[in-house]
């Protein structure tokens, strides 16, 4: 495959698993999916669906009792274009920690305590800058610390460079953290639940710097987020999570216009909207989210599901069906043969 | 900074006051004093003239006016570098305590170096090898050694020198070399003894660092910030020595408050046990026989140590946490 043809990572069959006191558990269930270069892919779902190990599985950042059991992520954005397979590196190794930051860079959700307390902001982007780029001295890194400040729109970045991070806003945090994630010029970035710990304003100032950037650098993104008004705003395609499964997949619109599988849609009537009738009631969905250990047979989202058809729904994992083009969602409601219910 | 030290010097003057005065009121409680327990003893050893002698002997030795003014006189005369005498072996008191501070400083410098030497580097690579064989079972040593009271090693120690060696190593000099002066061969003597105290010491010491040390290290390591370093490509070894380690610092350097006080007041017990020409196996017996100028002397030294150890201890902790420092 060429250049232009291929994604600039994909990920086939994950599988990332948690040895526990309880029994494995499986918090990422066999996914896949791609990013197109300079594209931005939104990671939808509730809480516990297995947002947060799918990101740092493709940083190769699960750490025992955890471990990456199955499946393939493969990274086609190095330079000379040579495919680098994530999943055959040893977490450890070398190897793999060059990739981390420099091709693909990471953006967390709590801005306070995702610093080291102890060190200036500066110097905690020009040791990832030393950590990447040989030869690069001290001084050359400040000033790009400085340049990277400044590009993340930060007032007075030559005095902000020498603050510690208890001496900045939430917003002003989380600006630092995308200065220093984006500072060695990753391809990728994956930007997990970054602004759910500010408040709305700053929220929306953060999701047009980081569109802007995006613009500007030209990266791809993978935005994790629970927010489906952040997922259409910031992603031009979204994958839909549930218990480690992917349910549905396709470009934004599509999905959250046109909801195929009840998971989703259940998720779009439970979000409050400004221009619904005030008499319309809020559905929130029924049931709790089962724990991973308790994993239901069949469809995962069968035991909550208003569609539940009991002898189908609860007996065989169905395979993602296409509900248009590009648009797919793992529900027997779907499936071209399926003999719709008599009305 | 510099006037923060100032400040916390200055406030540490009318808290000595208070030690002092505290604590020599604390010597005078007991009903008994120096010279009763002298009579009594003499007492019983037949010596009846020793009764008809006591108001003389209080006299003598000032125990006869009242408390208020006794330490008005012992509080100037301490402050003009006159401790007083020991009531046991008429001494002056600084002369006992500088002729045992080398024991003391060389037994426990020793002790603290070993304990906190080893025990930091093995309670960082306990922690970094989290459930590992090496973590295993140094989790197990540190739990034994925190279990045991140091006296207790020491003794076990004593015996199993004695059974391989029949060596008896009480004291920390062969009788030949005890006032002997200190040529290569003392100090080889020196050591052949020392080791038992310092082991003994040391072990408990470095169970309860290596363990805090551990405790520490895992609980930084769970920290959101670690993911964020090792999601920038940071080395492992950074990760951990630039920026874990330097976090789980912070209650080391809260312990290091009290490793001053520690040098010439831990291990009292096992000083006596072994019989070592230490300052606190003397303050144990001066506080036991009321002998109070040289008990109160080394409870003085004890609570400056403690002001000047939290003092140098507050300081690194600036030193170290930002968040402190600006506070
Ligand atoms: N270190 C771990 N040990 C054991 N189980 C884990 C660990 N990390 C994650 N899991 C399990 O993996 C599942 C998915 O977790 P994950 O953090 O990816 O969820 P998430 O979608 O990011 O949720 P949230 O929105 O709350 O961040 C959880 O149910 C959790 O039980
Ligand atoms: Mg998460």
């Amino acid at each position: 495959m060429s250049v232009e043809t291929t994604p600039l990572i994909s990920v086939e069959g994950l599988v990332t698993e948690f040895r526990t006191e309880g029994g494995l558990v499986r918090a990422v269930n066999g996914i896949d999916f791609t990013i197109p270069r300079g594209g931005t892919l939104a990671v939808l779902g509730e809480s516990g669906c297995g947002k947060s190990v799918t990101g740092l599985s493709l940083l190769n950042l699960i750490r025992p009792p955890g471990a990456i059991a199955g499946g393939r992520i493969t990274y086609y954005g190095m330079e000379g274009g040579k495919p680098v397979e994530i999943t055959s590196l040893p977490p450890t190794s070398e190897a793999m920690r060059k990739l981390r930051g420099s091709e693909i860079g990471m953006i967390f959700q709590e801005p306070m305590t995702s610093f080291d307390p102890l060190y200036t902001v500066g110097e905690q982007i020009i040791e990832t800058l030393m950590a990447h780029k040989r030869g690069l001295s001290r001084a050359a890194a400040r000033a790009q610390a400085i340049e990277m400040l400044a590009k993340v729109r930060l007032p007075s970045p030559e005095i902000l460079v020498d603050r510690y991070p208890h001496q900045l806003s939430g917003g002003m945090r989380q600006r630092v953290m995308i200065a220093m994630a984006l500072s060695c010029g990753p391809k990728l970035l994956i930007a997990e639940e970054p602004t759910t710990a500010l408040d709305v304003t700053t929220e929306s100032q953060i999701l047009d710097l980081l569109q802007n950037l995006q613009q500007e650098l030209g990266m791809a993104v993978m935005f994790i987020t629970h927010d489906l008004a952040v997922a259409s705003e910031m992603a031009d395609e979204v994958v839909v999570m549930y218990l480690g499964y992917v349910v549905e997949r396709g470009p934004v619109e599509d999905v959250l216009n046109n909801p195929s599988h009840p998971y989703t849609q259940a998720l779009l009537e439970s979000v409050p909207r400004l221009d619904a009738d005030s008499k319309e009631r809020l559905r929130t969905i029924e049931g709790m989210v089962p724990t991973p250990d308790q994993m239901p047979r069949g469809c995962p989202f069968h035991t909550r599901c208003r569609h539940f058809m009991p002898g189908i729904c609860d007996t065989a994992l169905p395979p993602l069906y296409a509900a248009g083009p590009d648009h797919e969602a793992r529900c027997v409601l779907v499936a071209p043969d399926f003999a719709k219910e008599p009305a | 900074m510099l006037a923060y030290i100032g400040k916390r010097l200055v406030i540490m003057l009318p808290t000595l006051l208070l030690i002092m005065a505290v604590g020599f009121f604390i010597m005078q409680l007991p009903a008994q004093d120096y010279v009763s327990q002298y009579v009594a003893r003499q007492g019983q050893m037949g010596n009846t003239t020793a009764m008809l002698q006591e108001e003389l002997l209080r006299q003598q030795l000032g125990l006869d006016k009242p408390p208020i003014e006794r330490f008005f006189y012992w509080f100037f005369d301490f402050l003009r570098g006159d401790w007083g005498t020991s009531f046991v072996d008429s001494r002056p008191v600084t002369t006992i305590i500088l002729e045992r501070l080398p024991a003391t400083l060389a037994i426990s410098s020793l002790a603290f170096l070993v304990s906190w030497g080893v025990g930091i580097p093995l309670g960082v690579y306990s922690a970094t090898h989290q459930y590992k064989t090496g973590d295993v079972a140094l989790t197990t040593l540190a739990f034994i050694g925190i279990g045991l009271p140091d006296f207790l090693v020491a003794m076990f120690f004593l015996v199993a020198a004695f059974l391989a060696s029949g060596q008896v190593l009480l004291g920390l000099n062969s009788p030949e070399f005890v006032n002997a002066p200190w040529t290569l061969a003392r100090i080889l003597d020196f050591f052949s003894y020392a080791w038992l105290s310092v082991t003994a010491v040391a072990f408990t010491g470095m169970a309860l660092i290596m363990r805090v040390t551990r405790n520490n290290m895992l609980e930084e390591l769970g920290k959101p910030y670690v993911l964020t370093l090792r999601a920038k490509g940071l080395p492992e070894r950074v990760v951990i020595w630039k920026h874990v380690f330097r976090n789980a610092l912070h209650p080391l350097v809260t312990m290091f408050g009290q490793v001053l006080a520690f040098l010439i007041n831990g291990f009292a017990i096992t000083s006596a046990v072994l019989n070592l020409p230490t300052i606190q196996s003397v303050y144990l017996s001066a506080t036991f026989q009321q002998d109070i100028f040289l008990a109160g002397a080394i409870l003085i030294l004890i609570a400056v140590t403690v002001m000047v150890g939290n003092l140098i201890s507050d300081v690194m902790l600036a030193w170290l946490d930002p968040r402190v420092r600006y506070d």
